[in-house]
């Protein structure tokens, strides 16, 4: 009860959903979209653009960044009384179609900065916007992929894609064709039918990631989403992120304690610090166009430096 | 398409097989057959009253006779549709006192003692004021089944209600659910486990209720055959009578595993499928 009623008394009251729902990827251009015939034609290399012209293209569009934090603090008391920072003093910008990921040791708040960010959590201190609006509660703007497994139990795999959709009251048919786009955009165009109890862990996740882009949110959250999974299923995973990522053009905040998921995902990394969790580093690691190899030894220096960042030295 | 409703079709028989006889078919049924020619000759051998203890043929017989005469299927009839007009008055209640004790605190605090109270007692104990009230007519039976059937549903209501689980909620919430929507898409789905055990645990109670309050006294009813068959000394009623509830709660309840594996197939599949990684 406490939880749903904290997160009611949380709703935003405006509803700008009618018009959002329209275009399934506005990012995608017409043209292409023509030329594809379907949003989801596989398109298997990363490619990323110069972030010089994607800067330009973004202060053109909208003067500020898609997701501001300011002097961000979370505390909450323990029930014995005392007073944990999980994290303080966060000041951090996001711009639209980065991937950012937030590293960091365990309990050092980088899920509670997550938690905010889709309106689970109120600040304690700071200011938290999104788009210059403050963020007040969970938003179907904001699509959440959480670690544990969430799909709903009851719904078939295509109920599930289709939730936020139902939620704004699109007709059966359309709620149809885009829930098809999207699991022929994760990979998994066969198992509409199926329920979540018949899929493997991996499997689940790629239905999870499609449900929260059906809503078409301007930022895809990602809490630790592959950490349960098996180390050949995650770097599978990892690689069809990348590749959805370059599709869809989504801005991704994407949590994780992995240093070499960071490394193999991020345009930018963002480290937090052990509790209070703070920023101790903010880089973008690859130059354009450059292949992210495992095994190159770009890969293996910037290793090193985040785990002397984290202070983990060497290992994971 | 017809091979798949074929290999459901052996899938239900093998399932009904596997209630009634467990794992070991064959030992079973040897079991059972054991039993009736057992009773069959301890009935025969003289040293007990036949009329007492009537054979399984004469049962048999007697049953026969009572489905030929169309006075079975009545008493079936009217039993089946009281327990099923009090089952469904009964659950329905409880469901919505569940759902809405669990979603409104205040509500809770005002009603819980009482109906923590009530729950206390055995229903049986209300069979006399019942009739006293209501009369041996319909209504008294009906009630008392309702009443029996409103308390596990409304336990299991609530419990499943105020345990939602919260990642649950937060992923609706991020997809847009609010409100009523909230409650009738995210935390009464997410809740039926927790309601269907109780609605299973009140199919038993209701049998049990109705037999009950027929006994008291009716027109029609399995109950009242067996009452009635005691005053006319016809034990092989009796006994037909006894077969026939145990076939009507058996029957409820395979009815029921099977109406759930066909509408809810992910009910109780979480635990038990361990899907391989990909």
């Amino acid at each position: 009860m406490t939880s749903e009623a904290a997160l009611i008394a949380f709703t935003p009251t405006e509803d700008d959903s009618a018009s959002r729902f329209g275009q399934l990827f506005p990012n995608h251009s017409p043209s292409q979209r023509a030329k594809d015939g379907r949003i989801g034609t596989p398109k298997r290399t990363y490619r990323r653009t110069s972030p010089d012209t994607a800067t330009a293209r973004t202060v053109a569009e909208t003067e500020c960044p898609l997701i501001e934090c300011r002097d961000l603090a979370h505390t909450y008391h323990t029930r014995l009384g005392t007073q944990i920072t999980a994290i303080a003093d966060i000041t951090l910008s996001i711009d639209a179609s980065e991937f950012v990921c937030l590293l960091g040791p365990s309990g050092c708040g980088k899920t509670t900065l997550l938690n905010m960010i889709a309106g689970f959590l109120a600040p304690t201190a700071g200011t938290l916007r999104l788009n210059g609006e403050d963020i007040c509660g969970p938003d179907p703007d904001r699509g959440v992929v959480f670690q544990d497994y969430s799909l709903f139990p009851w719904l078939t795999v295509e109920s599930n894609i289709a939730y936020g959709l139902r939620m704004t009251g699109m007709s059966a048919a359309r709620r149809k064709a885009a829930v098809g786009a999207l699991l022929d955009l994760v990979g998994l165009p066969h198992i509409g039918a199926q329920y979540p109890f018949e899929l493997s862990g991996g499997m689940k996740q790629r239905v999870a990631i499609a449900r929260a882009l059906a809503t078409d949110p301007s930022v895809l959250l990602m809490d630790e989403p592959f950490a349960a999974l098996d180390a050949l299923t995650r770097e599978s995973l990892q690689r069809q992120l990348l590749d959805i990522k370059a599709r869809t053009q989504k801005t991704i905040l994407f949590v994780t304690h992995n240093i070499s998921e960071a490394i193999f995902l991020a345009s930018r990394i963002v480290v937090l610090s052990s509790r209070p969790g703070r920023i101790v580093e903010d880089f973008r690691p690859w130059a354009d166009f450059q292949p992210r190899k495992r095994t190159s030894p770009e890969f293996n220096r910037l290793y090193e430096r985040l785990a002397q960042a984290i202070g983990v030295e060497g290992t994971e | 398409m017809n091979t798949i409703a074929l290999n459901t079709l052996k899938a239900r028989t093998q399932t009904l097989n596997k209630r009634i006889f467990g794992e070991n078919t064959q030992l079973g049924a040897l079991g059972l057959l054991a039993f009736v020619l057992l009773w069959e000759s301890v009935s025969r051998s003289g040293w007990i009253n036949p009329v007492m203890l009537p054979a399984p043929s004469v049962v048999v017989r007697s049953a026969v006779d009572l489905i030929a005469s169309g006075e079975l299927i009545r008493h079936v009839l009217s039993s089946l549709w009281r327990a099923f007009l009090g089952f469904a008055i009964g659950s329905l209640l409880g469901l919505l006192l569940g759902v809405a004790m669990a979603r409104l605190p205040r509500l809770h605090g005002f009603l819980n003692p009482l109906v923590q109270i009530f729950r206390a007692i055995p229903s049986l104990a209300f069979v006399p004021l019942a009739i006293f009230w209501f009369g041996i007519g319909e209504i008294s039976k009906i009630v008392l089944i309702a009443f029996g059937v409103f308390f596990p549903v409304w336990v299991n209501s609530y419990l499943g209600t105020r345990d939602t689980n919260p990642l649950f909620i937060r992923a609706a919430a991020s997809l847009g659910a609010r409100g009523w929507r909230m409650l009738i898409f995210l935390i009464m789905p997410s809740a039926f486990p927790f309601i269907i055990a109780g609605v299973r645990i009140a199919l038993g109670s209701a049998l049990v209720l109705l037999v009950a309050s027929e006994l008291t006294g009716a027109q029609f009813g399995v109950g009242y055959l067996i009452q009635l068959s005691q005053q006319v000394f016809r034990v092989d009623h009796m006994f037909v009578g006894l077969i026939t509830l145990g076939l009507l709660g058996f029957l409820f309840d395979y009815a029921f595993v099977c109406g759930l594996r066909k509408f809810l197939p992910w009910y109780g599949a979480e635990n038990s499928h361990a899907a391989g990684t990909h």
